[in-house]
């Protein structure tokens, strides 16, 4: 079977939307829930945490080039505690995917299709992801880079005619309340956001130039960085303090944005843009999922798991999170340690596992 | 002689079970309000993130 396999470009593109798919819509609400006028600051930790990222996919690249995450795992802590680590994965990535799931189906249900069930919303997202991670990561690459001249077009001019309305008092005083209030706002952006780029270790051998991957997570994570400052300059350059009362800022923003009787109602682009988003984050989550049940059953293929984990993922999704205050309390105050103890602490168990075992096989050799 | 993989399509007809029944179960637990299975998680990685990051 030949080895499916994309570019760094392609790799660049799938990340930044990884971030940007649901990061746009909970960055800006989860950082002014903590501090409006210095909420800028906070934003650049999104890059801290990408470059945590970029530094654990260093490692896993110089010592593992063509493995995943889980096969990494695998090779360090051997069969039985590596099948263990690679099903604590799994359940992680899973947990994640849910919370992207109910991110889509909430978003769908409130701002376009207020009287459709979010169970047949969740049923379209779903056959959508399970048909992309089906197709397989080469061709959805490639049609993901369709969306990059669509965002070139759409994106200057979201940018551009909200700032008209952007008052720059918005930012004053600096330092209101001190650095607390900004380093609590910028933890959902570095270890939740941030920590998600490493997500890209588990496509490695799908890499056309894995060891490039590090270098990758920097640039994706400097572009969805200035992407993310630059809207939230705008919602707080435009709303102020009445930015905390919005559940999706920008969605506002772009809504406020009129020129004459010629130019309104531009949420609709922004609506489709994210659900484009939203939909490729959900695929690499996947993908990344349905990768990892390969590694732990040692099957040829990853197909066969595709619907039945695109299914649990979105039924859970809404039971998981009844509603909106549950997926915002999941990712706020159990999301941060959560991903920070799976990206960090697993691969370190997992290095450690494989000092140990070197140093009793040595002594074993030894004795014998 | 190739070894044939002993539990590998055993572990694969599980974990497909497996997830189809947890999306049955879920959409069963729509009449349970109560229903959190990610309790656990909450309590434990809660914890951890009010005493790393002060949340």
């Amino acid at each position: 079977m030949r080895k499916e396999q994309i570019s760094r470009y392609q790799l660049i593109l799938l990340l930044i939307w990884l971030t940007m798919g649901t990061g746009v819509l909970v960055i800006p609400s989860v950082i002014t829930e903590f501090t409006v006028t210095d909420a800028w600051m906070a934003v650049p930790s999104l890059f801290v945490g990408g470059l945590l990222s970029a530094g654990i996919a260093r490692v896993h690249v110089k010592k593992f080039p063509n493995l995943r995450v889980t096969g990494a795992l695998l090779a360090t802590a051997g069969s039985a505690i590596g099948n263990v680590l690679i099903i604590w994965y799994v359940s992680v990535v899973f947990v994640v995917g849910t919370v992207v799931a109910r991110e889509f189906t909430l978003f769908v249900t409130m701002v376009s299709l207020p009287y459709t069930s979010e169970t047949a919303v969740a049923v379209i997202g779903c056959a959508s992801v399970a048909y992309i991670a089906y197709v397989g990561i080469e061709s959805f690459a490639r049609a993901n880079e369709f969306i990059v001249p669509l965002a070139a077009v759409v994106l200057p001019l979201l940018i551009l005619l909200p700032l008209t309305l952007c008052d720059v008092h918005q930012f004053y005083p600096v330092f209101s309340s001190g650095w607390l209030p900004v380093w609590k706002a910028s933890i959902v952006s570095m270890f939740v956001y941030g920590l998600e780029f490493s997500l890209a270790i588990q496509l490695v051998p799908n890499l056309r130039s894995p060891e490039k991957l590090p270098n990758d997570i920097v640039i994706a994570a400097s572009i969805s960085t200035v992407l993310i400052l630059i809207v939230v300059l705008l919602t707080v350059g435009v709303f102020g303090y009445t930015v905390r009362y919005l559940q999706y800022p920008v969605l506002e923003l772009i809504r406020v944005v009129r020129i004459g009787r010629f130019i309104e109602r531009l949420d609709t682009i922004y609506g489709i843009a994210v659900l484009m988003t939203i939909i490729s984050k959900l695929a690499v989550i996947h993908l990344a999922m349905c990768t990892g049940i390969q590694d732990l059953c040692k099957t040829r293929d990853y197909r066969w798991a595709v619907l039945p984990t695109g299914t649990a993922m979105f039924v859970g999704g809404l039971y998981f999170y009844r509603n909106v205050a549950q997926m915002a309390y999941f990712i706020e105050h159990v999301g941060p340690s959560y991903l920070l103890f799976t990206v960090v602490g697993v691969p370190l168990l997992g290095l450690t596992l494989q000092r140990v075992r070197f140093h009793l096989k040595r002594r074993a050799r030894k004795g014998g | 002689m190739v070894k044939r993989p002993t539990w590998g399509p055993i572990l694969v007809w599980l974990l497909s079970v497996c997830f189809v029944v947890i999306a049955y179960l879920a959409l069963m637990f729509q009449w349970w309000p109560d229903f959190q299975p990610l309790y656990p998680l909450e309590l434990v990685f809660g914890t951890a993130t009010e005493w790393l990051f002060g949340l």
